[in-house]
């Protein structure tokens, strides 16, 4: 039984991290209408320069996560004014060609610079906790923490700023978040960055539990859009409730069956709701 | 000169040069590399069915590839079929995994298609891995058989290999040129170019589009079982997202939905991260740099773009 609680905990890290990725890719579609299917290759290349950044501050965690947001961000605003808009007008399938390139460049890029060994991040918080029998180290504490403040943040910026609150309109109805003078290329730049940074984040938040190497953003890719399709593209809370419904059944599935049946759930729980809600459980159009 | 000529003669000419090259290239590395260029122009072409002339962009079809090539290995190495029995058993299969995959994901439609797609592959590749008793699991199956000799020509050097390999470029060609022309090849653009019209004017887009990716199934199959004989060597790398995702890039780079575009893409750039080995694995950074290129500017690729200008 105890055994079952530690793997549901283990499972709400894991969401937590899902949970950043899977808001960042709701937030770029809801904007752009793209489904950025590189945004775990974005969550690698953060854990990679986060890996990097460390040493840098004085194996300072925390100065090499606020780094690491701070890059990414500035890579993701980038690549939206480089990448993304250039096709903007094109057929809407161009955009979804731009994200795939973006993910095989960035894992050649780091591939190439980083090889493709997989490196351990120095962890300063590895000690252990205990709560009765349950154990946990502080960098899963941090991880969810992290988590929970940055979504609070996210929250608050999208409700209280104006910014925030054009990208909510531009995502509820496009044709008149225009009429109303919002200015889409301002925007959509931010919406990008911030997704960005949030798999920058998350990057950084996992990196000292599990390994860095240049393929670690593919599985968590696939994850992070079946909780996004679970709640319906462009949703953000549809999008949170998925990713740690999509780790808890991972983790069940890991405890129970095998590693490879959690995929199989996962992803049929996604073509399941798919073909009786097609556009998700929370999401409108 | 009208294009009818322009077009006999380009067609008379390449195919010309096609049959004499090999007997004049003396190193059995490019006749390789020009047998690796037809495997994928094969596959180039699969894609294209149902992402150029259909509209879908399937990225399922690495898994598909591997799915063609993991049975026409067993089939040969395990059940002692003949490979002029496994290949097209191959293909049938690879289109059976094609049409079950296609009824549920085609019922979705833009993002959500393509995603569900990435998802197959994802799937597909971990049960190939999986199933270690048939697949060899992640160390794969070595020393699957060359073609058996049809009547009396053998299939043991390069140069032959090179013939069977064109002829199957060839037929895929007719094929996928059959369809275009047809009835059949018109319906599959009308709903490319917009469902809801299609669905007005008769078209059920619906079992259209199965039939499209069944039929684009079966032509990655056919790519897989004659890399799998070819290579001899089969591992479930070759069946991952990237084989679609490549296959993608040089679709786009010689035009998306043009017959002659399947050839240009994998005949200029396929080859670029084998002689940049040195250099390290540069597969993804060149691929990638490519579609992002291609796409940002010149999006209809060479071909589409050749026949821009020669319209105009």
């Amino acid at each position: 039984m105890i055994e079952l609680f530690q793997q549901i905990f283990n499972g709400i890290i894991l969401g937590c991290i899902y949970c950043l990725l899977a808001s960042g890719l709701t937030l770029v579609y809801g904007v752009m209408h793209v489904p950025n299917f590189a945004q775990g290759n974005l969550y690698m290349v953060g854990a990679f320069i986060g890996f990097y950044l460390l040493p840098l501050f004085g194996a300072n965690y925390w100065l090499a996560l606020l780094g690491t947001a701070v890059v990414l961000a500035i890579i993701g605003g980038m690549i939206e004014r480089i990448l993304f808009r250039p096709v903007r007008d094109d057929p809407h399938v161009n955009s979804f060609i731009v994200a795939l390139g973006l993910l095989m460049v960035l894992e050649g890029i780091v591939t190439l610079l980083c090889g493709e060994a997989f490196r351990t991040f120095p962890s300063t918080y590895n000690y252990v906790l205990r709560f009765g029998n349950l154990v946990m180290t502080v960098q899963r504490v941090i991880v969810i923490l992290g988590t929970a403040f940055i979504l609070s943040l996210l929250g608050l910026f999208l409700r209280k700023t104006k910014t925030g609150t054009s990208i909510i309109a531009m995502s509820q109805n496009r044709e008149l978040a225009l009429m109303v003078g919002i200015n889409v290329n301002r925007i959509s730049m931010i919406a990008f960055a911030i997704s960005t940074g949030l798999a920058g984040v998350a990057g950084v938040l996992i990196a000292p539990i599990l390994l860095v190497y240049p393929h670690m953003g593919m599985a968590p890719l696939l994850i992070a859009f079946a909780a996004v399709i679970f709640g319906g593209l462009g949703s953000l809370i549809g999008a949170i409730l998925g990713a740690f419904i999509m780790a808890i059944t991972q983790v069940l599935c890991i405890h129970f069956a095998a590693t490879i049946f959690s995929n199989i759930a996962i992803f049929g729980l996604m073509i399941v709701i798919l073909i009786f809600r097609p556009t998700g459980l929370m999401g409108g159009d | 000169m009208d294009a009818r000529k322009l077009k006999g003669i380009i067609i008379l000419v390449g195919g010309i040069c096609i049959i004499v090259l090999p007997f004049f290239l003396d190193n059995d590395f490019y006749i390789h590399i020009l047998i690796s260029v037809m495997i994928w122009s094969i596959l180039c072409l699969s894609l294209n069915i149902i992402f150029g002339y259909a509209g879908q962009l399937s990225l399922a079809h690495g898994a598909l590839f591997g799915v063609g090539a993991y049975t026409h290995a067993i089939l040969t190495m395990k059940a002692y079929w003949n490979f002029w029995l496994a290949l097209p058993s191959a293909a049938l299969f690879a289109g059976l995994i094609g049409f079950l995959i296609g009824i549920p994901s085609l019922k979705a439609r833009g993002p959500y298609f393509v995603i569900i797609t990435l998802g197959f592959n994802i799937i597909i590749t971990e049960i190939i891995e999986n199933l270690e008793e048939l697949t060899g699991g992640v160390v794969g199956l070595y020393g699957i058989p060359r073609p058996s000799s049809f009547f009396a020509i053998s299939f043991e050097t390069k140069i032959a290999q090179y013939f069977l390999i064109l002829t199957f470029l060839v037929l895929s060609l007719l094929f996928v040129h059959r369809i275009m022309n047809s009835i059949l090849g018109k319906s599959f653009v009308a709903i490319r170019e917009n469902e809801e019209l299609a669905g007005s004017v008769g078209i059920n887009p619906m079992n259209r589009k199965i039939l499209a990716f069944t039929l684009s199934s079966i032509l990655a199959g056919v790519a897989g079982g004659l890399f799998a004989s070819y290579v001899g060597v089969l591992v479930p790398h070759d069946s991952g997202l990237h084989v679609g995702f490549d296959a993608l890039v040089y679709l786009s780079l010689g035009g998306v939905g043009t017959l002659p575009g399947a050839i240009i893409g994998p005949l200029i750039i396929s080859n670029i991260p084998e002689i940049l080995r040195e250099y390290g694995n540069v597969t993804s950074f060149v691929n990638g740099g490519i579609l992002l290129l291609i796409i940002i500017f010149m999006p209809q690729g060479i071909f589409g773009k050749f026949k821009e200008y020669w319209v105009h």
